[in-house]
């Protein structure tokens, strides 16, 4: 559901990321955390010499446009974010490091739970048909 | 019309050290299409280092085993900035010694798995001997061979005295008749240029576009090594005498290895220096209270740029640790290196970017 706040947050944040594009800065890397019910991503540049953070906080399931068309080097990093955080970036596809199904899902997330402590596998064996 | 045969690369192969699988179409023998798929040695290295803030300095160092003081240094200067901490002199000098120490010891062992990986059994195996001058100086020094252990919040763990840096000179000088030999054969032996030239271009715009770093940049001509720029100081390289990053504008895996080996040299006159500047004095620095507060640290790895970012809630504990490591950044640029290449070309174009996976995965 659009969240004005958060929309207008991404849009200043998108418009900071062009001019960091504009200016010839070089994307650095980015990093999520995870602040329980939302998550921050900080973008981190390097220009002239100095490092600029860019900064968005975007509620778990809001998706927020990635910024591979401006710094096509940022593809692994946000691929990673999703696998690692849950974060919903438009067009970054998952399962860079973790496989589908096989293990934590968001396992950076303060609240993440590993479905399968005893070494059972993550999705449950289907319930056992009943003898006709 | 040429039929495209899939070719998996990968994550067993003989010039692979690590895990990583590489899906290549080709179409006879040239390379047509290449995927990276990552992630096999995945530790969860970052959520582990949701612990205690001095704990995590020896967590930081079992990322990799090859770079390992590069990562505990980069960690424990990200906390220091967090609280506030300002390590002695004399510390960051040792710090600077170990890394350069760790320099050259990655660099043999690289350009040794790159000859390898050409066959070049002969070179390897002197690579791998020359290296074993250095593994020994920091085994004297701390105590082991892969994890040094030395860094600590505040400063280092053990100290470099008037005896051990005599050894470390006296190590230094051996290593440098020896490796003349080397140097010699790299830039002028028929098999190593003929084998390595024009193979696995990287043009400078790509290696922008892609955010290649450290060697791999330099050799395409992007002039860009954090030791050397004065506004981000780290360690004790703001002490040094200032020096110009190696940077070749040839981009391809011959030149990757010429970067390598001319910043071998200057590793050797780093250490010197550092040795020269050493004064009697601590090598701690008093720690007190908890990290509050967020900072990043880049340092220059053997691989490239590192980046660390941490955050402290004002518990032991810390909240996040992000890593960014440099062949995370390298990977991508395999791509374009590999494109139109021949079949036999692939395991030198990939060891040249020196790949480590288990920095990569984390």
């Amino acid at each position: 559901m659009a969240d004005e706040a958060t929309e207008g947050a991404i849009k200043a944040c998108r418009a900071e990321i062009e001019a960091m594009h504009t200016a010839g800065a070089r994307f650095v890397v980015l990093a999520g955390l995870d602040l329980i019910g939302k998550l921050e991503i900080i973008y981190l540049f390097q220009h002239e010499g100095q490092l600029k953070e860019v900064k968005l906080q975007v509620p778990y399931d809001y998706q927020f446009p990635s910024i591979t068309d401006l710094f096509p080097s940022a593809n692994f990093v946000e691929r990673e974010t999703v696998d690692l955080l849950g974060a919903k970036i438009e067009g970054a596809a998952p399962f860079l490091e973790l496989t589908e199904g096989s293990g934590i899902v968001a396992p950076l997330r303060k609240n993440a739970v590993n479905p399968r402590p005893s070494g059972k596998p993550a999705t449950p064996p289907a319930a056992p048909k009943e003898a006709m | 019309m040429a039929r495209t045969t899939v070719v998996p690369f990968g994550p067993q192969h003989p010039v692979l050290v690590e895990p990583i699988h590489l899906r290549f179409e080709v179409e006879e023998e040239v390379v047509k299409g290449v995927t990276p798929v990552i992630g096999y040695n995945h530790r969860g290295i970052e959520k582990l280092m949701e612990n205690d803030f001095k704990k995590n300095v020896f967590i930081s160092e079992r990322v990799c085993g090859i770079c390992s003081h590069q990562h505990s240094t980069a960690y424990s200067q990200a906390v220091e900035r967090v609280m506030g901490v300002t390590p002695p002199d004399r510390a960051l000098l040792i710090r600077t010694i170990m890394f350069e120490l760790n320099r050259i010891h990655s660099h043999l062992l690289i350009i040794g798995l790159e000859a390898d990986s050409i066959g070049y059994e002969n070179m390897f195996m002197q690579c791998w001997r020359d290296r074993e001058i250095v593994m020994r100086l920091v085994e004297m020094v701390s105590g082991n061979r892969v994890h040094y252990s030395m860094n600590q919040v505040g400063g280092v763990r053990r100290d470099i005295d008037d005896a051990k840096q005599k050894e470390i000179e006296a190590g230094l000088k051996r290593f440098e008749e020896r490796f003349a030999d080397l140097d010699n054969i790299m830039r002028h032996d028929a098999t190593w240029t003929a084998r390595l030239k024009g193979i696995g271009v990287l043009p400078r715009k790509l290696a922008l576009d892609l955010g290649a770093v450290g060697p791999v940049a330099r050799a395409s001509g992007v002039d860009y090594d954090i030791r050397s720029t004065r506004a981000h100081p780290y360690a004790a390289y703001h002490m040094l005498k200032s020096f110009k990053p190696v940077v070749r504008e040839e981009g391809d895996v011959w030149a990757r290895m010429i970067v390598r080996m001319d910043e071998l040299w200057i590793c050797l006159d780093i250490i010197r220096e550092c040795m020269g500047l050493m004064k009697d004095g601590p090598i701690t620095a008093e720690v007190k209270g908890n990290p509050n507060g967020q900072a990043w640290s880049r340092v220059e790895a053997s691989r490239g740029e590192l980046v660390y970012f941490v955050k402290g809630n004002g518990k032991p504990v810390m909240d996040r640790v992000k890593i960014r490591t440099p062949t995370f950044s390298n990977i991508p640029s395999l791509g374009p290196m590999l494109m139109g290449c021949q079949v036999a070309d692939i395991p030198p174009i990939v060891t040249a970017i020196d790949p480590c996976i288990c920095c990569t995965d984390r």
